[in-house]
């Protein structure tokens, strides 16, 4: 990928972000906001621009981001591009991890984003040792993901029912966004997106090469079984971590690699940078609209993304079954 | 083979019915049947204890009624009240059955009783007119006016003398009321019974919008900056005391408010507040002017 | 140069296979023939250290299980039959053949860059550089990818099947180009099933056969094994001295 292109997408990240600390919603005004950033403005101000506005527009870049290159990397390891972070059953230990907590420590939610963290990232080991057993291939991977994740499912369905004011809503729970976002859980999650984004960039060539097949990719001097497991886990870690700080946000990390590898033929370096910038751009704008159109009210962010995301998927299947001829 | 069963199955229908046509008719003579004790189930901890203040008793319950004031103890446990089988309500021979309204699976069950000739009552409180007009219908069921004078007409009484103390002409405090979960925290508009008290006695609720949207926007709340916030918990109320506070404390945004500064975040009553309070409305009354003007 | 000695290896379904001896010369084209589930890919991946064997494979005089696998890559290439499409450019899928030799660390060096030229030069895909893999015909397809493990710059190069979906032309000036790799030192090892092609561009032929290597010769020995030919192809192969006579031998009845 060209200098340029790289300039650009940074360019459209920063003005989408500036407009959104910038829209005002009845709370702050745009000339507020410059204010609060020079340094002045009221005290309310200045809580709603720096403690509410701008961790979630921070939230937002690094859960979009994080997102959609797990997608990305789940997607080009497994050579299916149908695949994303829930077939790895992350949501649903997430979900998982988040309820049993909530068992354990009710009322406490500062606590909810490691709870959530720590169940992505075990569900995915599960999965690994699992596939591992069974060969490590790309098939092995998607059984185990699938067996692991309906484990995870059921098991929510148990605690549901054994103690039903733990969610008192269910669908709430289930449709992520920033409504809630606590700045501690920023905190928490942006530490580890960051590094894992820029380890994920780094080793991208070897990506490249294990998209081509064990075969291939052996023969090119990588330990497919090795790297194959480096990249999971790197998808979980990023995941994991948005999902701590947002709650389930599907789809995100299934539409915005396919729209990027509809634009963007190249190598993984550019394919991930693309990922990182367009999923931001991407749920900056879901949230924007999201806080802004219902104001003083809420849509959360996940409700949009199920919204595009399910007619989205029914296209690329129709486009997938329409290439291959049948 | 198969004009037999057809034969059966016509007999068994006819049948049915007559069992059907005799039960709707034996419940039209209440009065007749109040002095002989009617067979009653009403599911959920409130219908039940709605039966009872009307001085009726039940021959069965949902499992979260078992421990109401003053069930009879021949009452048979049904189970969880949103899994009753119609077939256990049936052997039960009930001449009424009490559900809910808005709850989905009290609602599909109810309308498969009715179909198989059992009446049900469909009860739906969302403040105290409602409590009252349910009550009069109940206690009009059982005869028993001696409580609708107990439970609601001194229930009025002493809500009106609460309200009655409110000073007037004071600028309108503001109030949010969360209603939390063990993993989430939700804001509740108007329409929820402990909002009523609350504005019956002058105070001013920030989540006005009858949005069909549920979660308000924390910059909204900034803003507004409610002079009160009161917590009702779901779910294990002492676990939730224990706890309290930290939602509050571990946020800088929620730091901010001056309900929190100046400590006017409140844990309400889960009894009085969080399921509807029945005989204890004007109990409830009593505990939000306390809370509010700091006086009995 | 690759020398095998009392190879026992798997298929992947279990089934043991084996090889007495056989020495696959720097410089030569040899090729692999045999009947469907003879073994002969199994021997190609075993030989590039994809699967576990007892008994010796020795490149360059060195086990190929003690090989670093980037270090074996820059000795060893290999061409599966199961080719990937991807969405990505011919010249950097070009480009990844350059893998073993800058890792994820290290910029392409002006070597990089005029090894992956002189590949796409060499397979006539400079044309369609900047063209994606999965918008190729099958055979554009295959090309591609012998640009990629050209690229890579190995002494010894495996072929599993590589002209399957290659028309005519192609196959004829895919053949020239594997014989000015071996002109220039290169070790080619091919599998292939057209036997009156591999027979016409091969310096060595081995047969498999019931899961073994039963014969090892140049094509003109192996030729005149008349039974042998005849069992594992069902035809005879004879050498033509008809002047228009596209290939030295020719299949008979």
């Amino acid at each position: 990928m060209k200098k340029r292109a790289y300039m650009v997408s940074c360019l459209i990240l920063l003005v989408t972000a500036a407009i959104s600390l910038l829209a005002g919603n009845g709370s702050v005004s745009s000339s507020e906001v410059f204010d609060c950033l020079l340094g002045g403005g009221t005290a309310l101000q200045k809580v709603i621009v720096f403690q509410i506005r701008i961790p979630r527009i921070v939230a937002a870049v690094a859960s979009g981001a994080a997102l959609s290159v797990s997608g990305y990397l789940l997607q080009n390891n497994l050579n299916n591009t149908l695949a994303s972070p829930g077939i790895l059953g992350i949501n649903n230990g997430a979900g998982l991890f988040v309820l049993l907590y909530a068992c354990i420590f009710p009322y406490r939610y500062g606590g909810k984003c490691i709870a959530a963290f720590l169940g992505a990232v075990l569900v995915t080991m599960a999965i690994y040792v699992l596939a591992s057993g069974t060969g490590m291939s790309k098939t092995s991977v998607v059984l185990s993901g699938v067996a692991i994740s309906a484990f995870c499912l059921s098991f929510i369905d148990v605690i549901i029912a054994l103690k039903p004011e733990t969610v008192a809503d269910r669908a709430a729970f289930q449709l992520g966004g920033f409504a809630s976002l606590s700045p501690s859980a920023v905190l928490f999650a942006v530490p580890v997106i960051v590094p894992v984004l820029i380890l994920a960039w780094l080793f991208a060539p070897s990506l490249d090469i294990l998209v081509m097949g064990d075969e291939t990719a052996g023969a090119l001097g990588i330990n497919v079984r090795r790297y194959r497991g480096a990249f999971i886990f790197f998808a979980a870690l990023l995941s994991g971590a948005a999902v701590s700080m947002c709650g389930i946000i599907g789809f995100l990390g299934l539409i915005v690699p396919n729209v990027v590898r509809m634009f963007y033929k190249g190598n993984s370096r550019g394919g991930q940078f693309l990922c990182m910038v367009s999923g931001s751009v991407f749920l900056m704008i879901c949230d924007l609209l999201g806080r802004n159109l219902v104001f003083p009210y809420e849509i959360p962010c996940g409700l949009f993304l199920s919204i595009i995301g399910a007619p989205f998927m029914v296209w690329m299947l129709i486009k997938k079954r329409k290439r291959l001829g049948a | 083979m198969s004009k037999k069963i057809s034969y059966v199955a016509m007999v068994l229908t006819f049948a049915m019915l007559l069992a059907g046509c005799g039960k709707s008719v034996s419940a039209l003579s209440e009065k007749e049947q109040a002095e002989t004790g009617k067979r009653v189930i009403a599911l959920s901890e409130s219908n039940a204890e709605l039966w009872i203040l009307a001085g009726g008793t039940l021959v069965g319950t949902s499992e979260d009624a078992l421990d109401v004031e003053g069930l009879n103890p021949d009452a048979q446990n049904l189970g969880d009240m949103d899994h009753v089988s119609l077939e256990a309500i049936a052997a039960l021979e009930p001449e009424l059955l009490i559900l809910f309204e808005t709850d989905p699976a009290q609602k599909a069950l109810g309308e498969a009783a009715q179909e198989i000739g059992i009446p049900v009552v469909f009860t739906n409180i969302d403040g105290y007119a409602d409590y009252e007009k349910v009550m009069k219908e109940f206690t009009d069921l059982t005869g028993r006016e001696d409580l609708y004078e107990k439970n609601v007409v001194q229930v009025r009484d002493r809500i009106d003398s609460v309200v009655s103390k409110v000073p007037e002409n004071a600028e309108p405090k503001t109030y949010l009321l969360l209603h939390v979960s063990a993993t989430k925290s939700k804001a509740e508009k108007n329409d929820y019974f402990a909002s009523e008290i609350f504005n019956n006695l002058g105070l001013e609720n920030i989540a006005l919008d009858e949005s069909a949207f549920n979660e308000l926007s924390m910059e909204a709340i900034v803003t507004a900056d409610p002079d009160y916030i009161f917590v009702v918990p779901r779910g294990d109320e002492t676990k939730a005391r224990e706890s309290f506070g930290e939602i509050f404390e571990s946020d800088s945004a929620w730091q901010s408010l001056s309900a929190v500064k100046n400590g006017r975040y409140i844990l309400l009553d889960k009894d009085l507040f969080g399921l509807k309070p029945n005989d204890h409305w004007g109990e409830a009354y009593e505990e939000a002017y306390k809370i509010v003007y700091g006086v009995e | 140069m690759i020398c095998v000695r009392d190879l026992t290896t798997e298929y992947d379904w279990g089934d043991p296979f084996f090889v007495k001896e056989a020495k696959f010369q720097s410089g030569e084209i040899s090729t692999v023939i045999g009947r469907n589930g003879s073994g002969k890919s199994t021997l190609l991946r075993t030989l590039v250290g994809q699967k576990d064997y007892e008994g010796s494979i020795l490149i360059d005089d060195k086990e190929c299980r003690d090989y670093k696998p980037t270090e074996r890559a820059r000795k060893v290439a290999f061409l599966p039959q199961d080719l990937k499409s991807l969405n990505i450019p011919v010249r950097t899928l070009a480009e990844h053949g350059r893998y073993p030799y800058h890792g994820n660390f290290r910029k392409m060096t002006g070597e990089d860059k005029a090894a992956v030229e002189r590949a796409l030069e060499l397979t006539g895909m400079d044309r369609f550089a900047h063209k994606a893999i999965n918008e190729l015909s099958g055979g554009e397809r295959q090309r591609a990818y012998l640009a990629m493990v050209i690229a890579q710059d190995s002494d010894m190069i495996l072929l599993d099947e590589p002209t399957t979906y290659m028309d005519r032309i192609y196959q004829d000036s895919f053949y020239k180009v594997l014989r000015q790799l071996a002109d220039e030192g290169k070790g080619i090892i091919e599998v292939c099933h057209d036997i009156e092609q591999s027979f016409a561009y091969s310096d060595r032929i081995f047969l498999m056969e019931d899961r073994r290597l039963s014969f090892s010769g140049s094509p003109l020995e192996l030729a005149e094994q008349e039974n042998l030919i005849r069992k594992n192809f069902g035809v005879a192969l004879r050498r033509t001295t008809e002047e228009d006579a596209l290939y030295p031998f020719s299949m008979r009845k």
